[in-house]
């Protein structure tokens, strides 16, 4: 990195929250590095303070609540994840989200709160500053062109390509945010907006929690990248079926999709279709047409990966996550 | 401003003064002189090239701020082979001709180490999981894994994958 910065290790949330609230928008959080250490060697972003959280003891975890379900602590690395037991037993679709991450070397540092407070990606703007001097700025670089998607009239901000803020998504997790007036839990699908995560400048999110599944509850990830690693998902799409196999019914049905579009979307007119339909092989095509139908009026371009190809892509991964469902539920 | 800390690389304590902005990767090429750790994709976590064992873990080094690898176990290439005797898995990719340009060799090398430590029967399913970070231009992976399945084998029942 060229640009130096000053450099903190608070050993509790309070200190790290007041110098969040001191270095207000010059400062940042450093967790794994990851996300992070990337961006600044490209000066797509330049913190002149950087805050190491990981000093703090107590935010690496994964425990029972109460019998409610599990709370994760935001330091839990996503191998640490994507290996426990108990997550694999109880919310295997977030292990199976985030093995699907990067890479081994970045899974055992990478922490599961950096993975969902992940920036958003574009393609134009996330290269090299060397790179991008080449252009003429763009919106967010203070000019008047989005590269991205040429006819927009403002920064599109563009996709956030996490892989397990679909799979919590789906379990229906909830964060927790901690700042300068206490802390509060929000719906993890009300934390993504279109410009940007909820997360407030002294906020810290600390911990994740995952309800209880209904018993006969299965989820599956998939997501599609040109390489089976290293590469961000160009599709990802997170299912959890509740099947009465009994009869081959199915009782409930929750389907995500991310890296489509700016932020992840659940694609209600697919489950409403699904719910309550006996499972077979004519169903899941017709369902696979409401997602295409739904995905294409979301989905964007995204460097070489057109709208079109995507809306493909996700028909593929529905089929796919849907019959993967139907096996583990037997 | 420029911090003393200690590193315990290969089993010896170092101690360096480092600016907060230097990784590990550079630290360990250009304070200790250690060049066998590569940096191949500008510090992106990219490539794997960079990989080092920390406290039992690969992890891209170019990733690492040296201030956090402090109190942290550091293995390096230099520090596989041990007694002037290559490790198996050095053995191996001799053996089966899994060395081109070697750029990749000293990342593939720990990720394996790192696996092998833990598990010493992989399956070829783990071992592609465990090397799938390091990138390698020259080879096609085929000479790597195939050295790979062979470590795996010779530790364990012969002809198991």
């Amino acid at each position: 990195m060229r640009k130096k910065f000053e450099y903190f290790e608070p050993e509790t949330i309070e200190e790290a929250i007041s110098l969040l609230v001191k270095y207000k928008g010059q400062a940042r959080l450093f967790a794994g590095g990851t996300d992070l250490l990337p961006l600044m060697k490209q000066e797509v972003v330049s913190p002149q303070y950087l805050i190491n959280i990981k000093k703090n003891p107590g935010l690496d975890y994964i425990n029972p609540d109460n019998g409610k379900g599990l709370k994760v602590g935001a330091l839990t690395t996503l191998h640490a994840i994507e290996t426990s037991p108990v997550i694999r037993e109880k919310c295997g679709i977030l292990a199976q989200a985030a093995s699907k991450v990067a890479s081994l070397q970045i899974r055992n540092i990478g922490s599961i709160a950096g993975n969902i407070c992940q920036g958003y990606r574009c393609w134009y703007y996330n290269q090299s500053h060397d790179w991008r001097k080449f252009w003429a700025p763009c919106y967010k670089r203070g000019g008047d062109i989005c590269y991205a998607d040429k006819g927009a009239k403002r920064c599109q901000n563009m996709v956030l390509r996490s892989d397990t803020a679909p799979a919590l998504i789906a379990l229906g997790a909830k964060v927790k945010l901690v700042g300068e007036d206490g802390e509060r839990v929000i719906p993890i699908k009300d934390f993504f907006e279109k410009t940007g995560n909820r997360l407030r400048g002294d906020e810290i999110l600390t911990e994740i929690q995952i309800p209880d599944q209904p018993p006969h509850a299965c989820g599956v990830y998939l997501r599609w990248s040109p390489r089976r690693a290293l590469d961000y998902p160009v599709v990802g799409t997170a299912v959890i079926m509740e099947m009465d196999t009994e009869n081959s019914l199915c009782r409930n049905i929750k389907i995500i999709f991310s890296s489509v579009a700016p932020v992840p979307f659940e694609v209600d007119e697919a489950e409403d279709f699904l719910r309550g339909k006996k499972i077979d092989s004519d169903i899941i095509d017709m369902a696979a047409q409401i997602v295409r139908d739904s995905v294409a009026t979301k989905a964007i371009k995204f460097g070489d990966h057109s709208a079109d190809y995507k809306t493909t892509m996700a028909g593929i991964l529905i089929k796919q996550s849907i019959e993967d469902c139907l096996k583990l539920a037997k | 401003m420029k911090q003393l800390i200690s590193l315990n690389v290969n089993g010896e304590v170092c101690d360096v003064a480092v600016e907060p902005n230097k990784t590990l990767l550079e630290v360990l090429r250009n304070e200790l002189q250690m060049t066998g750790t590569k940096e191949g994709c500008g510090g992106l976590g990219q490539c794997g090239a960079c990989t080092v064992i920390m406290d039992g873990k690969a992890v891209n080094s170019c990733l690492v701020l040296a201030m956090d690898a402090r109190d942290k176990e550091i293995l390096t290439i230099e520090g596989v082979a041990t007694g002037g005797k290559l490790h198996p898995i050095q053995q191996a990719f001799l053996d089966h001709w899994a060395i081109q340009c070697g750029f990749c060799v000293p990342g593939i090398v720990l990720s394996a180490k790192a696996l092998f430590d833990e598990n010493p029967h992989p399956t070829e399913d783990e071992i592609k999981t465990a090397i799938a970070g390091n990138l390698c231009r020259c080879t096609g992976y085929a000479k790597q894994k195939e050295a790979l399945l062979a470590v795996a084998g010779r530790q364990g029942k012969e002809g198991e994958k």
